[in-house]
């Protein structure tokens, strides 16, 4: 009966290491969710919001203010820097639908909107106003704004799961997304901004609720 | 002291200096058409090698079940996550070194030749059919699956991946061409002309 056992022993390692296998494939996945680094954040900030840390921002007319001022309010925040010649531009004048497409009796009270510059070498307010200047930003409701502070800035980037490398053209190579903050300041969901109808239909719904 | 004999562990040592790691990690082709395939070269190597001093062992490593572990292994490692994890934690990374030469190469060196026409046709079918969607899918996304390396890296080791797998396929047909030649040329050797073929 030796070729009996043989067969056995293999049948059963190969249905173990099946089990095996595909438990830490299911592990390394969140369980078939998220394949990508920026897919298992989402996953991740959707279980579980994340607090944001404080920063002080200035925005373009040169004010600063703390991001707990904000608190009590929705926001809606994108990370880019004025320089950037590709996915920038897309991704605000996608941002600039979002923030249109919500009722400005909602702005008053429930929510706000950031663009958050990386780069706060070269973004100044100077280089912050002419930005908002090619976008219809009212200033009051939505800002363009950066972290002068680097730590700040950073914890900021890393709360949220920004990496920005630096590329030979002396820009930055990063992610780029629509994130949501809640009334408490938790980051509580990430948007792909190619799609800004499934932007608009969910924090329609947050306001709602 | 053969450099046959060596030539694993030599390479598997090269291959873990900081420098080399640097270098390597530095692209995403340097880290997965580099470092990973080369990784497994020297597992395989030091499977062989382990194969020609222990005969026996072939009885343990090598059959259906160690190719389960290279496949589960090897999808692991492709999952675009897993290599940025290796990247920013030092367990992922020991755990890269660690798998794809113990659980890949090594069981590789000590069984391939000991695998059947079809459990090698499959390797092979899940080889290619990988490489051709990974390549696709990192040579056309727009968005980067990797947050730590840059587009157009992303693209280069996407087009360099179907290269590859268009490679891999050639070879195939080429040796199938060349293995039915010389069945053909054996069997008129040994049969005399065939009138009804």
């Amino acid at each position: 009966m030796f070729h009996y056992s043989k067969v056995m022993r293999n049948l059963l390692l190969i249905i173990m290491l099946t089990l095996v296998g595909s438990l830490v494939l299911w592990a390394g996945t969140d369980g078939f969710q998220a394949y990508t680094t920026e897919g298992a954040r989402r996953y991740a900030i959707e279980k579980q919001p994340r607090e944001l840390p404080e920063v002080t921002f200035q925005d373009q007319a040169g004010n600063s203010f703390l991001l707990s001022s904000l608190k009590e309010k929705y926001i809606l925040f994108t990370f880019f820097y004025t320089r950037c010649g590709d996915v920038c531009p897309v991704l605000e004048a996608q941002f600039e639908k979002v923030v249109s497409s919500i009722p400005e009796s909602m702005k008053e009270k429930d929510i706000t909107f950031l663009s958050i510059s990386f780069d706060p070498e070269h973004d100044d307010p100077l280089a912050l106003e002419h930005y908002a200047q090619a976008l219809n930003v009212d200033g009051i409701h939505w800002k363009i704004v950066t972290i002068p502070d680097k730590d700040q800035l950073q914890m900021m980037m890393d709360a949220c799961g920004v990496v920005a490398i630096p590329n030979q053209w002396g820009g930055y190579e990063h992610n780029a997304a629509i994130y949501t903050a809640d009334r408490a300041m938790r980051l509580i969901r990430i948007f792909d901004f190619y799609n800004t109808n499934v932007v608009t239909d969910k924090v329609m719904s947050l306001l709602e609720a | 002291m053969q450099i046959r004999t060596w030539k694993g562990p030599i390479l598997l040592i090269l291959l873990m200096l900081p420098p080399v790691v640097t270098r390597l990690e530095s692209t995403m082709t340097g880290h997965m058409l580099i470092q990973i395939p080369f990784l497994i070269i020297a597992g395989y190597w030091i499977g062989s090698v382990l194969k020609l001093r222990i005969p026996s062992i072939d009885l343990y490593v090598g059959g259906i079940p160690s190719l389960i572990l290279i496949i589960f292994t090897l999808l692991f490692w492709m999952i675009p996550r897993s290599l940025d994890h290796a990247l920013t934690s030092d367990l992922m990374e020991i755990a890269k070194f660690t798998t794809l030469t113990l659980f890949v190469g090594v069981p590789l060196g000590i069984g391939w030749f000991k695998l059947g026409f079809v459990a090698k046709g499959f390797v092979w079918i899940h080889l290619i059919s990988m490489v051709f969607l990974m390549g696709w899918l990192y040579a056309t996304s727009p968005i980067r699956v990797c947050n730590q390396y840059l587009i157009d890296q992303q693209r280069l080791a996407g087009w360099i991946l179907l290269g590859a797998g268009v490679a891999i396929v050639v070879y195939h047909l080429v040796m199938m061409v060349f293995r039915a030649l010389k069945e053909e040329d054996t069997r008129v050797n040994r049969e005399g002309i065939d009138f009804n073929g």
